[in-house]
């Protein structure tokens, strides 16, 4: 074995907490280890270039790089020892950065601290053995989740690219959030009008399959191989005979309070969501409609089938992107806020009032009034310290763009949001925040952790008080009309879509980036995409340049045809196996399965355990649990973790 | 002149005192000339009477009315004779309507002065309800001058052959593999006329008990055997009837028959006396009076004549008890309500026919109540009884078997003695109840069945509540003889008889209308229609079947749309009644309406 | 003048010969009832129920044959489900349940025809005289009873339960829907006569939420029997019937 050494100073990263030519002449002396080198940036060409040069002067057959996380660089070094022939998993790194000069003080405890380090290292190289690099076909289709803006954004992208995009929406219509908004910030564009467009050409390309009211049931797979079930919740109305005619709705009795509105407005119990609805089907909601099956009987196509069951479909797509949307918060989770009373309502609400296809066709009149008096207030339930600690980012730029709305409607309203710091940090926002200032929206500010009171005026049923400690003290506003900025929440079943994905969450609830800075798009999960709110709060051009992103991810994924898989697998020593069975229980992939050794009724036969290696992910959880010891994850070997322990020891 | 016919009639019954006797008859009609378009107002005596009819048609010709009101009694009493009458005097009948003046007032009332009160309110509802009333004409259909009998026992088969005579083309129906029905299972032991009746009178009735050798021979009856009817079509005169046969191709066949007329002839079931274990038919030694008839049948097979040997060992039975109302009269938990009609009659038959045979058996009859009230019945029962037969009336506890032996237990209510008696043969006179098809075939031609499942029986003399074209004949509509049966089937026939050879039929044109315009598709009438008597189109509104209409009014009712309107008994036509029935209607202004 | 005025309709089959059959055996009850024969007590439209008791009725009775054996199969089904939900808002808005009765009467039950009318009488006259002012929740309701919405709910049910409804939900569902119905046109009624009004106040006079009573104003106006006029000093828009 002849290992090559490259302690890296990071330039005075690891430098100044670690004397790193120590630590170079610690690890020459190692045993196995031909040469052992320190250098400023061994990320760097030179820093590469000196590696490949040993490795063809010294003969060297492992390599060991310390310096910063293998998360960082741990690729640059693989791709760098490969060019000089060899293997590129005859490598290992020691994390002195992140692990050591970061997070210590003491300089001559952490030189100690990185030799061990790096004795850990060296000995697991001593131990590395050669994989194989797997590679497997990519099916060129894509799966899109979410049929909200970003879904849809991503879909056309891809679809353009020429690649079919299965896009399975939850709710009968696509659109997401944004079919409920009225105008946009700041350029108060029409959102339905910008919008609809879009709807229509989602439904209309050849290369979109569009599933709606549809939920996915199971992914299984890998990258480039993912298998898709998805079942097809029954409308009880055939799609194919539905002409969207509404003569059903028309005649339904059960009227039911909208969602799509919010609960402002009603909606039968044979329903679309709204007059633009994509596609223009109708939906019969079983769990409140009474059976008295008019709608059967108005229907002159014969749509209505309340036989129909749940379909399910099944497809295999080489990417996936998770574009599943956000939640609003219940704003009656924070009762100070008063939303019980009847004229506290939720900015999704007020985008509803404002909308010319909302319950009041646009105007703004609340339970049958005028409000004159308009009282907004920001960070509903964002913001809190301890809690949810995050900012939902649209809220400050929808409430100017709501108070300025109010003006325009309502010329001679007083209108004031209440505020804690005015976030307005895109383009054209800050011009737009200081217009409505200017065209007399009062901003008051308030600290969040102060108290705030939304209450019904005594004597007045149909005004309230908001009573807040705010830079003026504590102040009264008496209102007509109070908005609340709830904050934006991870959608409620976004734990349903980690379990079939895989893709972590955050803390908060949102799905998990690969990286917050470099890699906003990709997740834990190879192959699998993230775009729009599903990811955290943003707003509507956000949302669509995070769509166009994935669906480039995942175009440069399908053109290619093949993509790596995972070497670090798990590997069955059959010699050992006793065939029990613990590793097929406990794979939490369904990758081990057994297999049959000799034959059939001879006392050859025997079952052994087998991994099938494009659905193994190197967990190594069926390796810690086999009872024979059979079971070890390539790279991460009992022997390799071993000598990385013993290295650490021997210092 | 029709415009100088514009006026109403109001004629008064006294009913001899009946009515007068309690409302003041003068002062209403008095009050009754006050109303408006009243041009009318005469008492009488008695207005069903010769000279009441007459004396209508006498005012009526002078041709000053065209509508009337009969303040007399129910028009359930005598509408149908004042009807016609008024019908031949130039009225049309559906401008009528009734003061029921006896029995909704001077009968349940006692004040006079109330009652008086009163009949004037009626008289002025239905004198304001009759301006309402709209003339309407019958319905007239036509009808296939063919007819299915369904059941090919002796009453379809006496209908059979009556219509076939007629010339009408017949398709007897018959589940069985032939025909001929519970007759073919009984003997011919008792010296009775071919039918095998079980009485020992020469009863004339039985020489016309049909043959099926006669059916064969009728060139226009087709047999339709282990068929049955599986579906049923249409209305009175034009039926499409489905019949479902074994045999053929597919070991199944079907036919569609088009008949006019359908006469249901499904006699019925025996009952099984499994129902009931106290009776032991369990025992090899307790059979029913079915097996009974088999073992005759049986044993004449071999030419040596009727014998009765005991199922378990084959020898004449010292002692044979009859348990009567087996399944019959509610007596123990299991049986039906009622009395079956023909047990005590062939009970005895049986046991007059075993002592003659074996005059050393001993026969004992259990009873509780003889029931049999034919003509010379009762001699026949004293006659029986004088033959040395035993009449036991009491209850039958149970029957039993110990030590290998039969024992019956029973109460002897006149020597009010319980008793427990070795017996050697015990034949349970078994009851009958509604065959199998009856429930479905009352749901497919919608006729009514009785309290006792059985199918209603309908006077078929009332013409005008006939709107199935469905008779219905023999032990279908309940026990009875076969005298009985055979006369039914043939008054069934009659019945279809007389409407085919009619042509057509006239139906009630009371029956909704529909407002195409209004009405909104949703199926809701037809939902609710039992008679399918409401069809709504994918496209176009609904349509009512005059045939299947029966003009119950529910989907008027119910209409979520209003778009039907019923004829005769319009929401208008209701509504005056109501708003005058306590006083004059009070003159309001159409309120506006959202 | 009669009191109380009862109206009984009758079914042409079970009931009326019922009521035959009482004279006939002589069997007495009071004057005040009077009957209205029909083929069926489902030809008994709850508008017409309600209209009776418009017209100064202080008593309906609904008469038809027994559960089971109704000639024409289940008309009495429905008029029973009608009656119960009339009955229903009869308690609820205050006018008494009892004024209204369904009751099955065989042909041969002569002795229960007049028992029942003399019964029903009595209750009557205790409950009193249905009153003037009770005219406009009469209407109201007679307006939610010819309204297509509940009359599809009703005369659907038997449709809805064949077909595997759960009959207490459903029966839960005609009351919610009757309630709704009965609201709305309260609201109807209330611009209907006084004009021009605003949410708040017709709020105020029916004692509804201002959410509830609004989403009715726009569901009218929806329907164009009322429109939108202009706001008032105390800032709300009033709205007004235009029929």
């Amino acid at each position: 074995m002849r290992i090559g050494v490259y302690v890296c100073h990071c330039g005075l990263n690891i430098e100044a907490m670690v004397d790193v030519s120590g630590v170079a002449k610690f690890a020459s002396i190692l045993p196995d280890v031909v040469v052992a080198r320190d250098y400023k940036y061994m990320c760097s060409d030179p820093g590469q270039e000196m590696i490949k040069k040993d490795i063809t002067e010294f003969g060297l057959d492992r390599v060991v790089v310390a310096s910063c996380s293998p998360r960082m660089h741990e690729p640059t070094f693989q791709v760098a020892i490969q060019e000089a022939g060899l293997n590129p998993y005859c490598f290992e790194m020691a994390n002195i950065r992140e692990h050591c000069s970061w997070v210590h003080t003491d300089k001559e405890r952490a030189t100690e601290k990185a030799e061990a380090l790096v004795a850990a290292a060296v000995f697991k190289a001593s131990q590395l053995e050669p994989l194989e690099t797997i590679e497997v076909d990519v099916t060129p289709i894509a799966l899109v989740i979410g049929a909200g803006i970003a879904g849809m954004q991503a879909a056309l992208d891809i679809a353009e690219e020429g690649f079919k995009v299965y896009l399975v929406e939850k709710e009968p219509s696509i659109g997401g959030h944004m079919a409920q908004l009225d105008k946009t910030f700041p350029t108060l564009d029409c959102s339905a009008c910008i919008l609809t467009p879009k709807m229509v050409d989602v439904a209309r390309h050849p290369n979109i399959e569009l599933i709606t009211y549809a939920e996915v049931e199971s992914v299984e797979g890998y990258i480039g191989n993912f298998k898709v079930r998805v079942r097809k919740k029954p409308r009880y109305i055939d799609e194919d005979k539905c002409t969207g005619c509404g003569i059903c709705a028309q005649h339904c009795p059960v009227k039911v309070l909208n969602e799509f509105d919010l609960g402002l407005g009603y909606r039968k119990a044979t329903y679309v969501p709204f007059p633009q609805a994509i596609p223009m089907k109708y939906t019969i909601d079983r769990d409140n409609c009474i059976q008295c099956r008019t709608c059967e009987n108005v229907c002159g196509m014969e749509a209505v089938d309340f036989e129909q069951k749940e379909e399910f479909l099944e497809f295999d797509v080489g990417a996936i992107v998770v574009a599943t949307g956000y939640d609003l918060l219940d704003p009656l989770k924070e009762p100070e806020f008063g939303y019980e009373l009847e004229n506290v309502i939720s900015g999704l609400q007020f985008e509803r009032l404002s909308n010319a296809s909302g319950p009041t066709g646009g105007k703004l009149i609340i339970n049958g009034k005028v409000p004159k008096d308009v009282v907004f207030i920001s960070c509903v339930g964002s913001r809190e310290k301890g809690g949810r600690e995050y900012c939902s980012r649209f809220c400050c730029m929808y409430n100017a763009k709501q108070a300025h709305l109010v003006g325009e409607k309502i010329p001679d309203a007083n209108v004031t949001v209440l505020y804690s710091d005015m976030r307005a940090y895109g383009e054209g926002f800050e011009e737009f925040y200081n217009r409505v200032r200017e065209e007399g929206v009062r901003y008051v500010r308030r600290e969040l952790e102060d108290p705030i009171e939304v209450k019904m005026m005594d004597g007045e049923e149909d005004r309230v008080v908001v009573v807040a400690k705010t830079e003026n003290g504590l102040e009264e506003f008496k209102s007509d009309l109070v908005v609340l900025a709830n904050a934006a929440v991870a959608k409620g079943d976004a734990d349903k879509v980690r379990r079939l994905t895989s893709v972590s969450r955050s803390r908060d609830g949102f799905f998990l980036e690969l990286h917050p800075k470099l890699r906003p798009i990709e997740t834990t999960v190879a192959g699998i995409f993230l775009a729009g709110c599903a990811q955290a709060p943003k707003d509507i051009p956000d949302s669509v340049a995070q769509g166009s992103a994935a669906a480039s991810y995942v175009c440069s994924l399908l053109a290619q045809k093949r993509a790596k898989g995972e070497s670090c697998i798990s590997v069955v020593d059959e010699d050992l196996c006793i065939g029990c069975g613990t590793c097929v229980s406990v794979c939490p992939f369904g990758a081990m399965e057994f297999s049959e050794r000799g034959t059939y009724g001879s006392s050859n036969f025997r079952k052994v355990a087998q991994n099938i290696s494009a659905l193994c992910k190197g967990c190594g959880i069926c390796g810690s649990e086999c009872p024979g010891r059979a079971l070890n994850v390539k790279h991460f070997k009992d022997e390799q973790i071993l000598a990385q322990v013993e290295g650490i020891l021997s210092v | 002149m029709e415009e100088e016919r514009e006026g109403v009639a109001v004629f008064f019954c006294h009913c001899d005192g009946e009515v007068s006797g309690m409302v003041n008859v003068p002062a209403v009609a008095k009050y009754a000339a006050t109303l408006p378009k009243v041009v009318i107002a005469e008492e009488h005596e008695h207005l069903c009477s010769k000279e009441g009819i007459a004396r209508l048609k006498e005012v009526l010709g002078t041709g000053k009315v065209d509508r009337v009101v009969m303040a007399a009694c129910s028009p359930r009493t005598h509408g149908g004779i004042f009807l016609s009458a008024l019908e031949s005097a130039g009225i049309n009948e559906y401008l009528v309507e009734f003061a029921n003046l006896r029995e909704q007032c001077a009968w349940v009332h006692e004040d006079r002065v109330e009652a008086t009160e009163k009949a004037k309110d009626l008289v002025r509802m239905a004198v304001f309800r009759v301006m309402e009333l709209e003339p309407l004409e019958k319905i007239k259909l036509s009808i296939i001058p063919s007819a299915l009998v369904i059941g090919g026992g002796v009453a379809g088969m006496e209908a059979a052959l009556n219509i076939a005579s007629k010339g009408f083309k017949v398709v007897i129906v018959e589940r069985a593999e032939e025909i001929g029905g519970r007759v073919r299972k009984l003997s011919t032991t008792f010296p009775t006329i071919s039918c095998g009746i079980p009485c020992r009178h020469d009863c004339p009735d039985c020489e016309f008990t049909p043959k099926i050798e006669e059916i064969y021979a009728a060139g226009n009856i087709e047999v339709l055997t282990s068929a049955e009817v599986v579906e049923v079509k249409g209305r009175i005169g034009e039926y499409k009837v489905k019949v479902r046969r074994e045999g053929g191709d597919d070991g199944e066949e079907e036919r569609d028959l088009n008949v006019g007329m359908a006469i249901i002839a499904t006699g019925s079931r025996t009952f099984d006396p499994r129902r009931i274990p106290d009776y032991g038919y369990e025992f090899e030694d307790v059979i029913t009076s079915e097996e009974i008839e088999l073992m005759y049948l049986q044993s004449r097979k071999g030419g040596r004549g009727a014998k009765l040997l005991r199922p378990s060992d084959g020898r004449v039975p010292k002692r044979v008890d009859f348990i009567q109302c087996v399944g019959s009269r509610g007596l123990k938990p299991g049986s039906n309500p009622y009395c079956s009609i023909t047990c005590c009659l062939y009970a005895m038959g049986h046991a007059r026919a075993i002592k003659e045979m074996y005059p050393d058996t001993e026969v004992y009859i259990h009873y509780t109540n003889i029931q049999a009230p034919y003509r010379g019945f009762e001699e026949y029962y004293k006659e029986t009884a004088s033959l040395g037969i035993k009449f036991v009336r009491g209850m039958v506890e149970k029957v039993e078997k110990r030590d290998g032996e039969l024992f019956i237990v029973y109460e002897d209510e006149d020597s009010q003695k319980k008793e427990d008696m070795a017996t050697e043969l015990v034949v349970l006179s078994v009851g009958q109840e509604p065959s199998d098809a009856t429930a479905k075939l009352a749901e497919m031609f919608h006729v009514e069945r009785d309290i006792d499942d059985f199918f209603m029986e309908v006077n078929p003399r009332v013409v005008a509540e006939e709107k199935t074209g469905v008779f219905i004949a023999g032990c279908a509509l309940g026990p009875r003889n076969i005298r009985y049966a055979v006369a039914d089937g043939r008054a069934a026939a009659e019945n279809a008889i007389r409407f085919m050879e009619q042509g057509f039929v006239e139906v009630e044109p009371v029956i909704p209308e529909v407002d195409a315009d209004k009405c909104i598709r949703c199926g809701v009438c037809e939902s609710l229609c039992h008679y399918e008597g409401i069809k709504v189109g994918k496209q176009e509104a609904a349509e009512v079947i005059a045939a299947l209409c029966r003009g119950c009014g529910l989907c008027v009712a119910s209409c979520p749309s209003k778009a039907l309107q019923m004829r005769y008994y319009s929401d208008d036509q209701l509504r005056t009644l109501f708003k005058t029935a306590f006083s004059m209607p009070v003159a309001e202004a159409e309120p506006e309406r959202g | 003048m009669t009191f109380p005025k009862i109206i009984t309709f009758c079914c042409n089959w079970c009931a009326y010969p019922g009521a035959d059959l009482a004279g006939i055996s002589h069997f007495k009850y009071p004057e005040n009832a009077r009957i209205i024969r029909v083929m069926c007590s489902g030809r008994v439209d709850p508008g017409l129920v309600l209209e009776a008791f418009i017209s100064g009725a202080d008593g309906v009775m609904v008469m038809g044959c027994h559960i089971g054996e109704c000639h024409y199969e289940h008309g009495n089904f429905e008029a029973e489900r009608r009656i119960k939900l009339l009955q229903y808002l009869f308690n609820k808005y205050g006018l008494g349940a009892e004024r209204l009765r369904i009751e099955w009467i065989a042909a041969s039950e002569g002795m229960k025809f007049a028992e029942v009318t003399a019964d029903f009488v009595e209750t009557v006259r205790e409950i009193g005289i249905m009153q003037e002012e009770t005219t406009e929740i009469l209407e109201v309701m007679k307006d939610t009873f010819y309204g297509e919405r509940l009359r599809l709910a009703l005369g659907a049910a038997n449709r809805a339960l064949s077909s595997g409804a759960d009959g207490e939900k459903y029966e839960e569902a005609l009351r919610r829907i009757a309630e709704e119905e009965m609201n709305k046109y309260r609201v109807l009624q209330t611009l209907r006569k006084e004009g021009e009004l605003s949410a708040r106040v017709v709020a105020e006079k029916l004692g509804l939420s201002l959410r509830e009573t609004f989403n009715h104003f726009l569901d009218l106006t929806r329907e164009g029997v009322i429109e939108e006029g202009e706001m008032g000093e105390d800032q709300y828009i009033v709205y007004r019937f235009v029929g």
